[in-house]
């Protein structure tokens, strides 16, 4: 109340306004002076000079501090974090803990046992000092901290040792099998394809109608958000990975100030690389609220973007985290929901899934491919999955994570480029849950061939990262997660990229066989097998039809429905992205195909606008 | 005196005796058998079989003669006729004409000491009915005009020497030589049917000779059965659902008679008697002249026979077949094992029917050869071997002339066409010599593989002449493997494609070259080669286009979807490479000759070896190792351009993977 006084006797804000923030910091549960700023009632010159005058905290100047690691370590970084407090060692060699709030610090941290100083470090500098001062430990712990801890579990060695031995043995038993039994042999293998072929159709047939007889996995109701008290509301952290989209950045920044959440209670993080000049600059000119803040990232390899969240993981101060893209458009309520979500779901749920669809569905017919698929994973996929307990393949955003569980997990592999779909399977592994909510992140679906291909290609490459990591210790696997959700791993990471793999193949001999006279393949395919094929060839596509179909009625997007029948030039172009991905798989594994967003010509609604 | 008078009185008492034992002649007629109504015999080509129950074990033929009073269709041609067989020997031709109604009588004289003993005389009529020409070319006839009548009034006329026997007697003893069957009573019959059961053993002997009837037995059938034939009669006036069944009980044959009460059973009796046989011509049939006398004597290795029938002609519309049949008496063949050649001009006509006509050649139903008819008009020689396992005592010869239109065709010549035969044609039967190069069980059944009635050959084009002169070939070995079987080829266009074929047989015309495949997994044309392949990959042939060749395949044909039937045999035939016609046609005349059988298989070979063996399915072959040798560009040459290339790339992938992972660490 002292800066209050402090600011009402400055004229800074009036008694009005005083009495306005006094109000809203109870229903907030904030102090009031966290308003001041991030109402922007007073700059940041202003409400220092007011907050040293109020509680006698003063700045310093922190171009010449260094990390005190003595003083950090009497407790842990996370409680640092949650108060945006450092301990340095002032250019005096005196211990200083500089906090955006040291009065609350100051409370909280009396008891320690050396004379510490206190001092006053505006909000927007407390990210950018941290990085200075420890960006070099984050970045080291962002790349090789799950390797360290957990190397099994990394991609960063994309094929083992053993992997390539029994690659090899498996070729050269192949190639002697060839030569000596050729017909045998291609038959064996024939039987393998499109067996496993039908058991992959079948499985995610199984998935969708065990999905289609769910209402979406979880409702959250209206009242349910409603009954939320925002002064219990935790702080809930945001990132934003961007790079080199500066368009977007006013985009981020309007769309996550209207989300239905405390404003001071979101700690958004906008992770930006340190190259991305352009974008960091766009970030500053912006002028987001000093709880938006930028986490300039280190130039190092790999540049992926779970690199980017693990270097802003430490950052992190909310109870709960979650992850938007840049041009996501969250329902706005999806925080409380998520939140609701956590709060009546039992303890081991570890990560909350909300849909993502497309807010430029009928731009073009990729957009409407596009949509139909997502609607059809989101709505129908994932709840059967979850439904079939097996392990489900986060979406690329709109995740929500128990922050303190997502630390234990080691955060995301830096060396995956599908990064989400490979946490979901580690949390599987702890015991943890994931659950899908019904609430919808809108994206912008990509409307350009080239840019969706090169999309698809590292989400296709990712799940070949994620299956020859999770292979290379079956047994533990299976014991971590159980034989039927093993089962559902390999039929759906790593069938799925076998389908697209093998269907261009099975559709050329099909068309060989159909449009010329040959008999090559006619010794190929005995009777039963040739049954098998066809059934594979009929029913594989028209359940790949149906199930899209089927993702039009949840939403009530009929006009999409006879878009479904294109699926199979889909498939191609899924085809065209697997092969692109297996190219880079071998020779530049992690590599990250930038999606470019801002392409459509759609303007997305604005979600409703928050009281 | 005394003596005289002792001698007169002797006389006086045996004059009586020997006016009581003078032979009876009785004449027995359809009629009086229990056929009301005529036989109608109705179509181009059939053959009607009439069964005559005798009172007795044996009849004299020297004093019976058959009558035949007929009555023939206004739409007959006079070059239509009919040939009676009894007791499947052959006795005369009659010639019909039309609006006549001959009455003929054959006597069986010629038959004498031929024929085996039995309660029943079987009358076998081979008709070819011919329709009478009018200008409308394009017309086809309906088979409903060509018809005879066999008239009530036909009977048989026989002396007996001594006493008349009961002819009320033949409805309960007509017999016959084959299966045994018995009737027996529907279960659900609640009433006796003696009597019924010996009226459908009489009519059986006429209408189904093949079968077999007993005494009547309770019914006995207890285990499952399997139904045979069906035989259902609806009267036109009740509607009765009676019917008869034959089925098989283990090894046994029943006639399960149907019918759910008396009134049906005399209703089932009543329909089974409508339908029995028996007719005969008028005034102007006439017995063509039985037989040329021999032009030379039997005793040297070449000796004129016989000649033949000059002249005749047949006509032929549109497709079809028409046969023409010689018989020859068993003492021009009774001097055991000979060979016989039938040397022959022939000219047919028109002439514009060039390549689209077959001729066949059968001794006694096999077929001997198959040609092209070339261009017509002119007189060629046709002389054929015929080999000595096919003549029997009894010979037949038999022309067939096939002729597959083009599609569409529709023109004057093809309205008539005529094969003549010279007269100057002539059979020389010789003693078997060095020819011989068959061994001597060679023509037993073939009961295992080919002991299916009916086989299809399945051929590239029905318009192909070629592909029929290959058919008839493949024909030809069939039922030289399987003597038993009735062999019904039918021709239907190939779906060879998609079908298991157990067995793969390619030849090369000019030397004799066998390959064969066993297995599953052969061939057809792929591309601009040809590539066949065995499942046991102990052989692969890649044929060059310049390897003209002709390739047969035995296997299966599944019914399609959607349509009933059993998995078909079919032998698939056809030609590649730029004389892939003549090489077939090779290919299947070569086949031809070399099929035999060995214990009852049926074996393709060369006469001595076996190349194949149709009970082991053994893969045996090669015959010219050397020639065979240029074919051989199969997965063995292959298999270093295909499998080397990808065992490198797999071992360099995985040697840069390891070394791009030790990079990485």
């Amino acid at each position: 109340m002292k800066l209050l006084d402090e600011l009402t006797r400055e004229g800074v804000i009036s008694t009005h306004q005083r009495r306005q923030l006094v109000d809203l910091s109870r229903q907030w549960g904030v102090p009031p002076r966290s308003l001041i700023r991030t109402l922007a009632l007073a700059d940041a010159s202003v409400y220092l000079c007011a907050y040293t005058r109020a509680y006698g905290f003063d700045t310093i100047d922190t171009s010449a501090v260094t990390w005190n690691a003595e003083l950090a370590a009497t407790r842990p970084w996370e409680q640092w974090c949650e108060r945006q407090a450092i301990p340095v060692i002032a250019g005096d060699g005196s211990d200083v803990i500089l906090a955006v709030d040291p009065e609350r610090v100051a409370a909280e941290f009396g008891s320690l046992s050396e004379p510490v100083k206190f001092a006053l470090i505006p909000e927007e500098d407390w990210v950018e000092l941290v990085g200075r001062l420890r960006g070099a430990e984050f970045l080291d712990e962002a790349v090789n901290g799950l390797w360290r801890r957990r190397p099994e579990l990394s991609a960063r060695e994309t094929f083992t040792r053993p992997q390539i031995v029994a690659f090899w043995i498996f070729a050269t038993c192949a190639c002697l099998a060839l030569w000596f039994f050729p017909l045998w042999t291609v038959i064996f293998l024939n039987v393998l394809i499109n067996a496993f072929f039908f058991i992959c159709v079948a499985f995610k047939s199984v998935l969708v109608l065990v999905g289609a007889s769910r209402e979406t996995a979880h409702k959250v109701s209206a009242s349910e958000v409603a009954a939320l008290n925002d002064a219990d509301l935790p702080v809930y952290t945001i990132m934003v990975p961007v790079y080199k989209e500066p368009t977007v950045i006013p985009h981020i920044v309007a769309q996550l100030s209207h989300l239905d959440y405390p404003l001071p209670k979101l700690d958004v993080l906008v992770l930006l690389e340190k190259d991305d000049d352009e974008t960091i600059e766009a970030f500053r000119a912006v002028g987001a609220p000093p709880n938006f803040h930028a986490v300039i990232v280190p130039t190092a390899q790999p540049k992926t973007k779970p690199k980017a969240c693990n270097y802003g993981l430490p950052l992190a101060r909310g109870t709960y985290l979650t992850i938007y893209d840049a041009e996501d458009l969250p329902e706005p309520d999806q925080l409380k929901k998520a939140l609701a979500a956590f709060r009546k779901l039992p303890a081991s749920t570890m990560c909350i899934q909300a849909a993502l669809n497309y807010f430029n569905w009928n731009e073009n017919m990729l957009t409407r491919m596009f949509t139909l698929e997502y609607s059809n994973w989101f709505d129908y996929n994932l709840p059967g999955m979850e439904a079939l307990k097996v392990p489900i393949p986060l979406g690329g955003t709109s995740n929500h994570f128990m922050t303190s569980r997502l630390r234990e997990l080691n955060g995301w592999d830096p060396f995956n480029v599908t990064e989400d779909a490979d946490l979901g399977l580690r949390a599987t592994g702890l015991g943890y849950k994931v659950i899908t909510i019904d609430s919808t992140t809108f994206e912008e679906a990509n409307r350009a061939y080239g840019n969706w291909i090169r999309q698809r290609s590292r989400w296709i490459k990712g799940y070949m990262q994620t299956f020859l990591v999770h292979a290379r210790r079956p047994h533990a696997l299976i014991r971590e997660i159980g034989l039927k959700a093993f089962f559902g791993f390999v039929l759906f990471i790593g069938g799925t990229p076998f389908i697209f793999l093998v269907n261009p193949l099975l559709w050329v001999v099909f068309l060989l066989w159909l449009l010329t006279d040959t008999n090559t393949f006619s010794s190929w395919y005995p009777s039963w097998l040739l049954a098998l094929s066809f059934f594979n060839l009929l029913i594989g596509n028209f359940m790949a039809v149906y199930v899209n179909v089927l993702g039009v009625f949840k939403r009530r997007n009929y006009g999409l429905a006879p878009f479904a029948l294109l699926n199979p030039v889909y498939w191609v172009m899924h085809s065209i992205a697997a092969y692109r991905g297996l190219y880079q798989l071998l020779v530049k594994p992690f590599y990250w195909e930038k999606t470019d967003h801002g392409l459509t010509n759609v303007r997305a609604a604005m979600p409703v606008a928050r009281p | 005196m005394k003596s005289k008078l002792l001698s007169f009185l002797l006389i006086g008492l045996l004059l009586p005796l020997l006016g009581h034992a003078e032979p009876i002649t009785q004449e027995i007629t359809f009629k009086l058998l229990g056929r009301k109504d005529a036989i109608r015999v109705m179509g181009y080509s059939v053959e009607q079989s009439i069964f005559i129950p005798l009172p007795v074990a044996d009849i004299n033929l020297k004093n019976t003669s058959l009558k035949f009073v007929l009555q023939c269709s206004s739409k007959l041609d006079n070059r239509s006729s009919v040939e009676v067989l009894v007791d499947d020997q052959y006795l005369a031709e009659i010639r019909l004409g039309a609006g006549e109604t001959p009455t003929i009588n054959l006597p069986l004289a010629p038959l004498q000491g031929r024929r085996v003993p039995g309660n029943f005389l079987k009358l076998t009529l081979r008709s070819e009915l011919r329709h009478i020409a009018n200008d409308a070319r394009c017309q086809l006839w309906s088979s409903r005009d060509l018809w005879f009548d066999i008239q009530p009034e036909s009977g048989l006329r026989t002396t007996f020497d001594n006493q008349s026997p009961d002819w009320l007697s033949v409805g309960r003893l007509p017999v016959t030589l084959r299966q045994e069957y018995q009737v027996v009573r529907n279960p659900d019959l609640g009433f006796p049917i003696t009597d019924l059961a010996l009226k459908v053993r009489g009519w059986l002997a006429f209408v189904r000779p093949e079968l077999e009837a007993s005494t009547l037995q309770d019914d006995q059938a207890k285990g499952p059965r399997e139904s045979l034939d069906m035989i259902e009669f609806r009267a036109s006036d009740s509607g009765s659902p009676a019917r008869i069944e034959i089925v098989a009980e283990g090894m046994k044959r029943h006639i399960v008679l149907y019918a759910r009460s008396e009134e049906e059973a005399n209703s089932l009796w009543k329909t089974l008697r409508e339908i029995n046989l028996l007719a005969m011509p008028g005034n102007n049939w006439k017995i063509p002249e039985a037989t040329v006398a021999p032009r030379g004597q039997l005793g040297s290795s070449n000796v004129l026979i016989r000649s033949i029938e000059p002249d005749f002609c047949k006509e032929i519309k549109g497709l079809g077949t028409m046969t023409k049949l010689f018989n020859f008496d068993s003492a021009l063949f009774s001097r055991g094992k000979l060979s016989a050649r039938l040397a022959m001009k022939v000219r047919h006509l028109p002439v514009t029917v060039a390549g689209s006509g077959v001729l066949s050649l059968y001794v006694n139903d096999r077929l001997v050869v198959s040609r092209l008819l070339p261009v017509g008009g002119d007189t060629e020689e046709l002389d054929v071997d015929i080999p000595a396992h096919l003549l029997q005592e009894e010979n037949q010869i038999r022309f067939a002339l096939h002729y597959n239109p083009t599609e569409g065709e529709c023109r004057n010549p093809l309205f008539l066409f005529y094969y003549q035969i010279q007269d100057d044609a002539v059979l020389e039967v010789r003693e078997a010599g060095a020819l011989e190069p068959l061994p001597e069980d060679l023509i037993r059944g073939a009961r295992r593989f080919f002991a299916r009635s009916q086989y299809q050959v399945l051929l590239e084009s029905l318009n192909n002449p070629e592909q029929w002169q290959s058919a008839l070939s493949l024909v030809s070995w069939l039922q030289k493997v399987n003597a038993r079987a009735l062999i019904s080829p039918t021709l239907v266009t190939p779906e060879i494609a998609s079908e298991a074929k157990p067995l793969v047989l390619i030849g090369r015309g000019e030397n004799p070259l066998w390959k064969a495949a066993g297995g599953s997994a052969p061939i057809l044309p792929d591309g601009n080669q040809l590539v066949i392949r065995s499942s046991d990959d102990s052989r692969v042939f890649r044929i060059s286009p310049e390897g003209s060749i002709g390739v047969v395949q035995f296997g299966y044909r599944r019914p399609a979807l959607g349509e009933k039937g059993a998995i078909q045999p079919i032998i698939a035939a056809y030609g590649w490479g730029q004389d892939g016609a003549p090489a077939l046609v090779r290919t299947t005349a070569e086949m031809s000759a070399l099929g035999w059988t060995n214990f009852g298989n049926a074996v393709i070979g060369d006469g001595v070896n076996p190349l194949y063996s149709f009970d082991n399915k053994v893969v045996k072959l090669e015959v010219d190792n050397h020639t065979v040798e240029r074919f051989q560009v199969g997965w063995k040459y292959w298999r270093w351009w295909i499998t080397i290339p990808l065992w490198v790339l797999a071992t360099a992938l995985a040697f840069w993977l390891l070394k791009a992972r030790g990079k990485r660490e």
